[in-house]
């Protein structure tokens, strides 16, 4: 049986919006749009929306209990969030892309618990698994509370929100070589006012 | 672990300061994001990390849900077999035009420039459907050993959605897709089409069975399908 592509673009649409939780190339574009402004609440809205159902999905694939499922949608809505603002993701069946990479993370969860009760097991101890302790992130909040507002923005904006140097200079009205200066220097002072705190 | 040269005072040079920082600004504000998320996913959304709220049961009899099961299947496969399949032939030629190939570069690829653009190409070549050239691209990242499972499925869609199509290759590269278990629900289905595009009813009888027990992707619609097989 041969067939022809097809000639009924609204069915197309309909199906591409579907892959897409129901946004329309151009309701992607503009989300984008708005994310890379630091408007992230069409994004949240809409990812929040089908957290359950990828809950459910993954809970029934791959047997995961709530809390690994809910954790695992957690990290790749996360992912998904910086992918985006790094211009990685485009328009395309994002349901699918979303629920691979919350699959992927679970997968990761799975073999990492199986590691480390090898390691128990074997009262071994490896590094290889190590995470950023929630002790460190908080010494870096007090730390981050110490930044003058033009740091804090300034790390944040670039680090965080992905907004180029470029782009911050020219709102700010500076050039890129002296903002890259200042960001340096922020970088410096947020990590004296880590240790300061950290080691005492 | 990198982050320790940080916290324990190490000296740093300007490249690892940059690096660090930035792995530790993204954890905080990952952080900081998480709880915001879990909040709102309580108060909204009534998602909890500990008890994923089930929505109320009624209690009913065993007899009266067969008898619901039964009515809402029947009425369900009616409507899809009525409303959405004109006939056998439409229903699988709709499902195969309606078949997606997978963009999930940003996922597997794992920051591999190289890769990443040969997928970006055959993706796009896809899109505007040059079929034959997407093919090519597939192929070559197939042969760079990476994201294979990803790459046949994607082969195999442009083969059967190219005009004049070619089931036949499809089916090869579907077999091999579906050795890749995070590509295995969509591949499974995708051959089933495939085996019926070229009339081999009893193979995608037996995939379509597959789909069916296992409830995987589509299976509603293989459900449907198998009844006019």
């Amino acid at each position: 049986m041969k067939h022809q592509p097809t000639e009924n673009n609204t069915e197309k649409n309909r199906a591409n919006a579907n892959q897409n939780f129901g946004l329309k190339e151009e309701e992607f574009d503009e989300m984008l749009q708005a994310m890379q402004k630091g408007d992230e609440d069409l994004f949240e809205k809409i990812f929040l929306a089908q957290f359950e159902e990828t809950i459910a999905y993954l809970m029934r694939r791959y047997n995961a209990d709530n809390a690994m499922a809910y954790d695992a949608t957690m990290d790749a809505m996360l992912k998904f969030r910086r992918r985006l603002l790094e211009g990685k993701i485009t328009y395309y069946n994002m349901r699918f892309l979303f629920t691979q990479m919350a699959g992927q993370f679970l997968t990761d969860a799975f073999k990492k618990k199986n590691k480390l009760s090898e390691i128990q097991e074997d009262n071994r101890v490896e590094d290889e698994y190590e995470e950023i302790d929630d002790v460190i992130l908080d010494y870096l909040d007090i730390a981050w509370k110490g930044l003058g507002e033009k740091c804090s923005k300034l790390l944040e904006n670039f680090y965080y929100k992905k907004i180029t140097l470029k782009e911050l200079a020219e709102t700010l009205g500076k050039s890129d070589a002296a903002l890259r200066k200042q960001k340096q220097r922020c970088l410096e002072t947020l990590r004296s006012y880590f240790l300061k705190h950290y080691k005492h | 672990m990198q982050h320790k040269k940080y916290t324990e005072g190490e000296e740093l040079s300007a490249d690892e300061l940059e690096s660090i920082s930035e792995t530790l600004i993204q954890a905080k504000f990952d952080r900081d994001k998480r709880k915001k998320w879990a909040q709102r996913l309580k108060e909204d959304y009534n998602i909890d990390k500990e008890s994923i709220q089930k929505k109320p049961v009624f209690r009913l009899s065993k007899l009266a849900i067969a008898a619901m099961i039964a009515c809402v299947f029947g009425i369900v496969t009616y409507g899809i077999i009525t409303t959405t399949m004109s006939s056998y032939d439409s229903f699988v030629k709709n499902s195969i035009e309606n078949l997606i190939t997978i963009d999930n570069h940003a996922v597997v690829t794992r920051g591999d420039s190289v890769v990443d653009a040969q997928v970006l190409q055959a993706i796009e070549a896809y899109k505007t459907q040059q079929y034959d050239k997407s093919i090519e691209r597939w192929k070559t990242i197939i042969t760079s050993g990476k994201i294979q499972g990803f790459a046949s499925y994607n082969i195999a869609l442009c083969y059967l959605q190219k005009t004049p199509s070619s089931p036949e290759k499809a089916i090869n590269y579907l077999i091999e897709a579906r050795q890749t278990k995070t590509i295995q629900e969509e591949a499974n289905w995708a051959l089933a089409l495939a085996y019926l595009d070229v009339n081999q009813k009893e193979k995608a009888k037996e995939v379509l069975q597959q789909i069916i027990a296992s409830k995987s992707y589509k299976y509603k619609k293989a459900e449907a399908l198998i009844i006019l097989l």
